[in-house]
């Protein structure tokens, strides 16, 4: 006890250490607001920064910059439709038909509080996991990655609207797109039409930004009247409206708790990502709702769950990496390379000769996330003044943000191609009122079925289905086939005593 | 002239000025390369995401490559996808003035000699600016595994589970053609980078990997893998450790394991576009060669954990050149171990 507390003491009376921490909370929600810049570079921008710096100033520094990225990420995601990270793409969803709905003020509030509610029960589970972190990681293997994977496809059910039908058919395209780029066992490109670019497969972030985006900048250049945002007195966001998103996360303590938990568990097993984290507990979100059929039209807890999730991954994500050197995300494997510069060599003894830097990092976990959400609410009232734009003057802006944000997501201008049929699919998917979200689930989780199912099989041939915690899951994922049955099919006798 | 307005008239006057004053001698002449390099920028294509051991070679070399020449600044530009082949035929295609260099993966050797689809750029042609690394690679084995020697693993009578990257990536091609010089039999784990691998590992789910001697370093000091095997000698690395030069009874199978050690020495190289003037790339290999025995450069690189193998660029051309000189046999054995269906055409090197 008195380690946690004298860690604590280390960090909150020490001014340099918080001057650092704005510094870098500051730069992490700009790295996470501009689509397509995200924590990673921001931590590869940030290596000659700390580069003289201290072992503790510098870790501090890069945990609090990585810890709020996802804060400021839903920003972009919630007011123009446009995700400023991968796992922020959850968000668009719901955050933004609510901004349309005249209540993005309350989307902001319900995204910072749940970030920052999320930031720090991930630090409490990072926290709570360390005398038993080696078990839990090493419990998932290529086996327990396929049916996580099988299991969060089945949330395409969930995430389906009225019509299962349509959800399946648009997430089995969303799993056909997947297949886009090498094939993992043989190497053969697959679909890949001779472009380069096309290797390594669909990038995702152009992907949502085709899907969800462009056909809202379309449906505002139509002047489609349900797209007519409505710019009155009683649109203009005030501290009522932040406040009012963070009491929603208030009445849905349960759900900001369960994605909190599940977002740092997808962190803790590396190779999942903050992606399979976000569309995972926004199905979860759906799938545990009483009302689903509000999801994907401004449902506030599909705010909650993706939001909750991307920052609680952040403490999962640091268990494998300090302990085991093994990053559990792409921008822990920049920050792994950071903290070798900084002098902390990631491994076993972390947990034993350098654990009171293990728990100033924690605690900076904590620290980060709520002045992160304060510094939201100190700018997030003028951020949400960005909706009572004409049409005429936001739709270029946003393009641009799109088209930055596919370029710097997929690293070419080839993507910006790409950009323009999935802008045209996703039009075409929102005019004929077909899901959307199922796509990218689809996309999200193609590769890593596909991989996780080649090795498990390379490994144990058919027998892998039977390992413990696979054979848990799988029976996990035929519970929630059934369950999703049964409510379908409840509803639609429902519906039809209605009539 | 006439016919022209006084205003065209000047213009053009201006125009074959400029043209007679271009004729007359260019910069070249009155440059020296190092005035050439004063003050200017360069751009370092590493060819891979932010992040990694290339980026962090590409970004720390580049600095001090930067100060050593005098240049104004170096703007590190990642250029992932294809791996690595994206960046690199950027690189290629760029304009040979000195002021466009990068670094890329020394797999390519393999993917010229493959003749892999959408690899424009010809490593033989290139301008070879230094490299500052090479390591030794190493077979590593699992603790789990419970293989300690090579005996052990013959002595298993089945396949050793090897952990690698994707078919054609370096780590996988330089497995299977180990495993066929000294006669292992081995069943490959594909889609396991580096780190993937060592946690595969450990959960005992794969039992081997192929690696660099520094990155192996986390899996052995954690005490999760013992070296069986090594491909090469340097710092660090147990002389005790079979080498797998030893170990081969085929001329073949010595052939092999020139080729990956060759491959394995040559790492972290920088290069500039084919064509770079004479002066100019001598000027940029006197750079290199003096950025990386900068005391602070070294400093920075201890600090990094980013071991220095320097070699200077007229070397490192003629290495490229030999290496990509195989005879047609061994680009069969590399097109059978590299999963490539096809063997290569005899003019692919």
């Amino acid at each position: 006890m008195g380690l946690i507390l004298n860690s604590l003491a280390t960090l909150i009376f020490d001014p340099s250490l918080w001057l650092l921490m704005l510094a870098a909370v500051a730069m992490g929600m700009v790295f996470g607001a501009v689509p397509g810049l995200g924590g990673k570079l921001g931590i590869v921008l940030s290596i000659p920064i700390v580069f003289g710096m201290e072992t503790l100033p510098g870790c501090v520094f890069l945990v609090a910059m990585h810890s709020v990225v996802h804060t400021g990420g839903s920003i972009p995601s919630i007011l123009l439709g446009i995700p400023g990270t991968g796992p922020d793409a959850a968000t668009v969803c719901d955050g933004y038909p609510m901004t349309q709905r005249g209540e993005g003020g309350r989307a902001l509030g319900a995204s910072l509080a749940a970030s920052a509610v999320g930031g720090v029960l991930g630090a409490v589970f990072l926290a709570a996991l360390i005398p038993i972190v080696g078990p839990v990681v090493l419990a998932f293997g290529p086996a327990e990655y396929f049916f996580l994977a099988l299991l969060g496809l089945t949330f395409v059910g969930a995430v389906s609207g009225n019509d299962l039908r349509k959800g399946i058919l648009v997430g089995a395209l969303g799993l056909m797109l997947a297949f886009v780029g090498s094939e993992p066992q043989t190497g053969v490109q697959r679909f890949t039409l001779d472009q380069i670019f096309l290797w390594d497969g669909v990038d995702v972030i152009t992907a949502v930004i085709g899907i969800f985006a462009i056909p809202e900048c379309l449906a505002l250049v139509a002047g489609e009247p349900a797209e007519a945002r409505r710019v009155g007195a009683g649109t203009r966001y005030g501290f009522a409206d932040l406040f009012e998103g963070v009491k929603d996360v208030g009445r849905h303590w349960g759900l900001t708790v369960r994605t909190s938990f599940i977002g740092a568990v997808i962190g803790l097993i590396p190779g999942l990502g903050g992606d399979v984290a976000s569309w995972m507990c926004y199905g979860h979100a759906v799938q545990h709702s009483k009302t689903p059929e509000r999801f994907g039209k401004g449902a506030v807890e599909g705010v909650i769950g993706p939001e909750a999730a991307n920052n609680s991954k952040e403490g999962g994500a640091l268990l494998p990496t300090l302990f085991f050197g093994i990053p559990g995300s792409s921008g822990m494997a920049v920050m792994l390379g950071a903290f070798v510069v900084l002098g902390v060599q990631p491994g076993p003894e972390m947990a034993g000769e350098r654990l009171d830097l293990v728990w100033v990092l924690i605690w900076t976990l904590v620290v980060a996330n709520v002045l992160g959400a304060l510094m939201f609410l100190a700018v997030g009232r003028w951020l949400a003044l960005v909706v009572h734009l004409r049409a005429g003057l936001l739709v270029p802006f946003v393009l641009l943000l799109a088209c930055v944000g596919s370029f710097l997501g997929g690293g070419s201008w080839e993507n910006l191609l790409l950009l323009v049929v999935l802008g045209v699919l996703g039009a075409a998917m929102k005019r004929h009122h077909w899901p959307r979200a199922p796509f990218v689930i689809g996309l999200v989780l193609g590769p890593i079925m596909e991989l996780s199912l080649h090795q498990a099989l390379t490994i144990w041939g058919p027998s892998f289905v039977l390992r413990p915690v696979a054979l848990g899951l799988a029976i996990a994922t035929l519970a929630t086939v059934a369950v999703s049955i049964r409510t379908a099919s409840r509803r639609k006798g429902g519906s039809r005593a209605a009539a | 002239m006439r016919i022209l307005p006084p205003l065209c008239r000047g213009f053009v006057s201006l125009v074959l000025a400029a043209a007679a004053a271009g004729c007359a001698g260019g910069p070249s002449r009155a440059q020296s390369p190092r005035e050439f390099f004063a003050g200017k920028t360069i751009i370092y294509i590493v060819a891979t995401e932010a992040g990694g051991g290339y980026d962090a070679y590409g970004r720390l070399v580049s600095q001090y490559l930067g100060k050593h020449l005098g240049a104004g600044r170096v703007v590190v530009k990642n250029v992932p996808g294809g791996g690595h082949i994206v960046g690199t035929n950027e690189l290629y295609h760029a304009r040979p003035d000195g002021l466009t260099l990068g670094t890329f993966n020394s797999g390519l050797i393999y993917a010229q000699l493959l003749q892999r689809r959408g690899l424009q750029a010809r490593l033989d042609r290139m301008s070879w600016v230094g490299k500052a690394g090479g390591e030794p690679r190493l077979l590593v084995t699992s603790v789990q595994s419970g293989f300690r020697t090579l005996a052990d693993i013959r002595r298993a009578g089945r396949p050793l589970l090897i952990g690698a990257g994707g078919i054609g990536t370096e780590g996988y091609i330089d497995a299977t053609l180990l495993a066929a010089a000294v006669g292992l039999q081995t069943r490959v784990v594909l889609g396991l980078a580096t780190r993937d691998s060592q946690l595969s590992m450990m959960r005992g789910d794969t039992e081997a990997q192929f690696i660099s001697a520094s990155s192996s370093r986390p899996l052995i000091a954690g005490g999760f893998g013992h070296v069986v095997m090594r491909v090469g000698s340097g710092a660090g690395v147990d002389e005790d450790v079979p080498e797998a030069g030893d170990l081969v009874t085929t001329p073949n199978g010595a052939r092999l394991v020139a080729l990956i050690r060759a491959v394995a020495a040559l790492s972290r190289w920088t290069a500039g576009p084919p064509g770079v003037p004479a002066e100019r790339l001598e000027a940029l290999r006197a750079a290199h060669a003096s950025a990386l025995a900068d005391p602070d450069f070294l400093n920075d690189a201890r600090r990094l954990d980013l071991p220095i193998q320097e070699m200077g660029g007229a070397a490192l051309a003629d290495a490229v050149t030999r290496v990509l000189s195989q005879p047609d046999d061994t680009l069969t054995m590399l097109a059978a171990a590299s999963g490539e269906p096809g063997t290569p055409a005899p003019g692919a090197r």
